[in-house]
């Protein structure tokens, strides 16, 4: 349960829900696989840039995002390469000519070299920004929101689910140091340390110590009572397990429906709606079988239910114009056009700019790493950064 | 049911086959007729194939052989009054292409019209019908009485780079805010 909001609190300095940035990257990134226009695209990408700049916790993972922009970046010049070696040339204004090889007539729709035109430059350009932008809102998700605070909002029938991520995601880095210290002893007893023959002698010793390290964290938390489960009735469990699987099936059939054009309309979004239901009752059901205390819980107030609206309103409006105008959301085919700016997605982009300054301004940092500044004094707030402890 | 432009390759009894990949998947072969028409259809199913028969000789008389190249015959059907649900549709016209001897449809049909095509290859426009709209939608009533303003969709904004300024300018400051945000952040 959310603690209660008193007036005020929801501008106090805190960290935001992190279902709430990553439900607004969702739907940014919705908006962005729903079109190839690349104004709108730039769009979605600036946006999702000053939102991260603007609010993103001064932590080490925080600084993600340039790494996914240089992903999106390769992305985009593989797409365009691929184009140019591979692709069919569309139009007529040709930039240069590549030496072409003939291939078979299976083949017929590919063609290697030949004559490089800017259409078609301009189309693998614009489909590779599709792919890199929606690299990009994942990025700043991962950037805003810790990892290890959206685990701890998992829900209860996932619980050991989470507690082992997070483990595993405290050990990952233990692992590494343990295969580069047992690198350096082979070396220095002489024994090879690259190749094959490297990584079989290094895997045992540090899958070795991967499970003692496994052992004891085990034995630590059984001690300290994780792992208990409630004793519910075989009723409940069953009625659990028919939710779940029933709600899937309806999921299954229910996006089945609504894909398929044609079908009656019972078969779409109803039965959707009903898996989900059905679904999500199952897991609220199955949660009770998990016995767990929560530790100061994210509160999710009118901060959170504003950011998604935020990017929910993005999504709603690319996905509005699209299905208004198609060509104005596509990427221009021949001849060349301008790209079109169509108002509804415009607007709704805009609009999921405004989590900058509507979600809760971030606490100070008592220590900022990168600079080291020093302590700020008095500071009677308790250190909000990232928690590594296994604690749920 | 969709109206959009429909890809057919004459057969050997002298028909027409409604061709069941992309037209740049197909290598028409030399002394063939390829067709084109704008119709109605449901779903996957094919609309009407071109009204007249193919004939390779009346359409590439006067087109000398040149060796290394081929001569593919090219039948473009812009559909019936009914479908156009508006403006009169232009006659059939038929063209002798000549290309290179490993062209595939879609480039034999670009060497004797002006195609307009979207981004994903697919033929929205030839010789500048339909003028706007690609594959439109359209329900079977609007087919048996053509609707006035059927393609009044877009108006001529494709060629102005108004939008174009407008967003970038707008891009531009949203990322020089992040810029500056980034800046502060760092002293």
């Amino acid at each position: 349960m959310p603690l209660p909001v008193t007036p005020g609190r929801a501008r106090l300095p805190r960290y935001l829900h992190p279902g709430a940035w990553w439900l607004w990257a969702i739907s940014l990134a919705v908006a962005a696989s729903s079109t190839a226009n690349p104004l709108l695209l730039g769009l979605i990408l600036a946006v999702a840039a000053l939102v991260v700049q603007a609010r993103k916790p001064a932590a080490p993972w925080s600084r993600s995002f340039a790494v996914f922009l240089k992903l999106g970046l390769f992305v985009v010049t593989i797409r365009v390469i691929f184009q140019v070696i591979l692709g069919e040339p569309i139009g007529s204004h040709v930039l240069f000519t590549l030496p072409s090889v003939t291939l078979p007539n299976w083949l017929a729709a590919l063609r290697l070299g030949g004559q490089i035109t800017l259409e078609s430059v301009i189309f693998a350009a614009c489909q590779g920004l599709r792919l890199a932008v929606l690299i990009a809102c994942i990025g700043a998700a991962n950037s805003l929101a810790s990892a290890a605070r959206l685990l701890k909002s998992m829900p209860a029938a996932l619980y050991e689910v989470g507690v082992a991520i997070v483990v595993a995601m405290t050990f990952a880095p233990q692992l590494i140091a343990d295969l580069g210290r047992v690198r350096t002893a082979r070396r220095l007893r002489g024994r090879p340390d690259r190749g094959l023959a490297g990584a079989a002698g290094a895997a045992i010793p540090v899958f070795e110590g991967a499970l003692d390290r496994a052992v004891t964290l085990a034995a630590a938390m059984d001690a300290r009572g994780y792992g208990r489960t409630a004793n519910l009735p075989a009723s409940v469990r069953h009625t659990t397990t028919g939710l779940v699987i029933g709600g899937l099936i309806g999921v299954c059939i229910g996006l089945f429906g609504v894909l398929q054009e044609g079908s009656s309309p019972w078969l779409g979004p109803p039965l959707l709606l009903v898996g989900v239901a059905a679904a999500v009752a199952g897991l609220w059901l199955g949660g009770k079988r998990a016995i767990r205390t929560r530790y100061r819980p994210d509160p999710w107030s009118w901060p959170e239910w504003t950011v998604t609206a935020c990017g929910a309103f993005a999504a709603f409006g690319v996905i509005w114009a699209g299905a208004a105008d198609a060509a104005a959301v596509a990427a221009s085919g021949t001849p060349l056009t301008w790209p079109l700016l169509p108002t509804a997605a415009f607007v709704g982009i805009l609009i999921a700019a405004l989590p900058a300054l509507i979600a809760p301004p971030l606490p100070r940092s008592v220590v900022d790493l990168s600079t080291s500044r020093p302590r700020v004094a008095g500071s009677a707030r308790p250190a909000q950064a990232d928690p590594a402890e296994v604690q749920s | 049911m969709y109206v959009y432009w429909s890809y057919w390759s004459a057969n050997s009894s002298g028909g027409w086959t409604f061709a069941t990949v992309g037209s740049a998947s197909i290598r028409p072969a030399d002394g063939s007729v390829e067709g084109w028409r704008y119709g109605a259809g449901e779903g996957a199913g094919p609309s009407q194939p071109p009204s007249v028969s193919p004939n390779f000789g009346a359409a590439c008389n006067g087109t000398t052989a040149v060796a290394g190249k081929k001569r593919v015959a090219v039948v473009i059907d812009s559909g019936t009054a009914a479908v156009a649900g508006g403006p009169t549709p232009p006659a059939v016209v038929t063209k002798c292409a000549q290309v290179d001897v490993n062209a595939n449809g879609t480039q034999v049909l670009n060497a004797v019209t002006q195609t307009r095509m979207a981004a994903d290859g697919m033929v929205c426009g030839i010789n500048g019908y339909p003028a706007t709209g690609c594959g439109v939608q359209v329900s079977a009533s609007q087919l048996n009485s053509p609707a006035p303003g059927a393609t009044s969709g877009t108006n001529e904004s494709s060629s102005s780079r108004l939008p174009w300024i407008i967003g970038i300018i707008v891009i531009v400051i949203i990322g020089l805010g992040a810029w500056l945000i980034s800046r502060q952040q760092r002293k």
